[in-house]
């Protein structure tokens, strides 16, 4: 900004002054003592407090009302004014009477539940089965029947395996020389010696009834012996493994060939 | 509804003035109270301190900013534009008295001023300065002594004086300097370095 000359007047004194502010200030004051006179009347009037008066009071009351006269507002029916008062414009939103009392029934709200709730009854509450003692007992008895029938159908359901198992069984024993043949073929051959459990026997071929006669007749043909021998050491020993229902038997495959074919085939 | 209140405090004077020209009163308010101030002091100072008179011109100005608004054009700075009306008043109120005067004593009457009850030098030298002073500026011819004004009182800039009085920027400088050498001259006697 171009620096004024009351500026330098005010600032500067006279032997500060360039040839070219002298040369500006030429038409205003040649000398020394017309610069200081300048100098002084500006410093001076710088420092000099000028009153602001404040208008009286009427003078904006009048103004208020050519204002109201000017710019007439809407006539106020019922609902403006209610507006008016709990939405005024001139407020923000934030400061607004509807948004105060909006806020303090939301508190209301949240804060009735909180002091409804009983919390000083310490009283045990214990759970209660309203049930009568008939209800009891027909459920009870439902209870049973409905167990006798799941256990009957565990029934049915072990008979029907039991029979499938008896049918492929039978097919197996259809595919078996016939108990006469081995029955015969065991008598046949009497130095062969077999020596078992009955009981063990019987349990490891469990619901394989033609099996067990079959074996049975064998067992008895063996012992039935025309002559009476019975080499203990010879008698073959068998096991039966609980696990797999395998029956073993310690006896010599060259000495009882048909025997082997059988258990071979059988097992 | 508008959400957020406009802040009157912050706007400028050219936005005061289009919300007015909107019937929107908080801003002739805020208008009223940056400007009623200033003008009766310098209606007070440009009318012989008639403070009655003074009254009237501030009401007269408001009162046409409230009629008509739309004669403030938004491109100019208000300030300047609300002087230049203020100074139109006071001249015309000058032609007026002039007609007057042919008939009356003179203006002189209405001339006061302000108290000074200070028993300390320095502030009774500051009160006779004072004095010499505004009998000085008055004694200057119209056109120098509102430069004068304006510039030193009002706290106007050599631009905006120049918008006010619609005049170039030089003259107003060459005015203003005419004013302060006459005024210098005047008060001669008040010259501390002078006078030693």
């Amino acid at each position: 900004m171009e620096k004024d000359i009351v500026d330098i007047v005010t600032e500067k004194e006279f032997i500060q002054l360039t040839p070219v502010e002298k040369a500006d200030l030429q038409e205003f004051c040649r000398t020394e003592e017309e610069f200081y006179q300048l100098k002084n009347v500006l410093t001076k009037v710088g420092a000099m407090t000028f009153e602001t008066p404040s208008p009286k009071k009427e003078t904006k009351r009048d103004l208020d009302t050519l204002f109201a006269q000017t710019y007439p507002k809407v006539g106020p029916v019922w609902h403006n004014s209610m507006f008016a008062t709990i939405i005024p414009k001139e407020k923000p939103f934030y400061k607004q009477p509807l948004l105060h009392v909006a806020a303090v029934a939301l508190l209301l709200l949240l804060a009735v539940p909180m002091f409804s709730s009983n919390v000083t009854d310490k009283s045990i509450k214990i759970a209660k089965n309203e049930n009568s003692k008939e209800d009891l007992a027909e459920t009870k008895e439902s209870n049973h029947e409905e167990f006798e029938q799941l256990k009957t159908d565990d029934l049915v359901v072990d008979a029907d395996q039991l029979n499938q198992s008896l049918a492929e069984e039978t097919k197996l024993d259809d595919a078996l020389p016939s108990d006469d043949f081995l029955a015969s073929r065991a008598t046949g051959t009497a130095r062969s010696i077999i020596s078992m459990d009955n009981n063990q026997f019987s349990t490891g071929l469990s619901g394989t009834s033609t099996s067990s006669a079959a074996t049975g007749n064998v067992a008895d043909s063996f012992f039935e012996h025309p002559d009476g021998v019975f080499d203990e050491e010879a008698v073959p020993s068998a096991s039966m493994d609980d696990n797999t229902n395998h029956l073993t038997f310690a006896i010599s495959a060259s000495e009882t060939d048909d025997l082997m074919d059988l258990l071979t085939v059988t097992f | 509804m508008r959400l957020i209140k406009p802040q009157y405090k912050s706007m400028t004077d050219e936005s005061l003035m289009i919300s007015i020209s909107k019937g929107e009163k908080k801003a002739f308010d805020e208008i009223y109270v940056r400007y009623s101030s200033p003008l009766l002091g310098y209606f007070m100072r440009m009318l012989w301190r008639d403070r009655e008179k003074a009254e009237d011109f501030v009401h007269d100005i408001f009162a046409k900013i409230i009629r008509k608004p739309e004669l403030f054009d938004p491109s100019r700075k208000f300030k300047t534009w609300l002087y230049s009306v203020a100074n139109n008043m006071c001249k015309n109120e000058y032609k007026k008295q002039e007609v007057r005067k042919n008939t009356s004593t003179g203006l002189d009457g209405h001339y006061a001023l302000s108290d000074s009850n200070s028993n300390v030098m320095a502030e009774v030298q500051d009160a006779q300065f004072r004095e010499e002073f505004e009998e000085s500026l008055e004694a200057l011819d119209a056109k120098h002594k509102e430069t004068f004004r304006l510039r030193h009182i009002e706290g106007l800039s050599i631009k905006e004086i120049a918008e006010v009085l619609e005049l170039s920027d030089g003259t107003v400088k060459s005015r203003l300097f005419y004013a302060t050498k006459y005024l210098a001259k005047s008060l001669k006697e008040f010259n501390p370095v002078l006078n030693r």
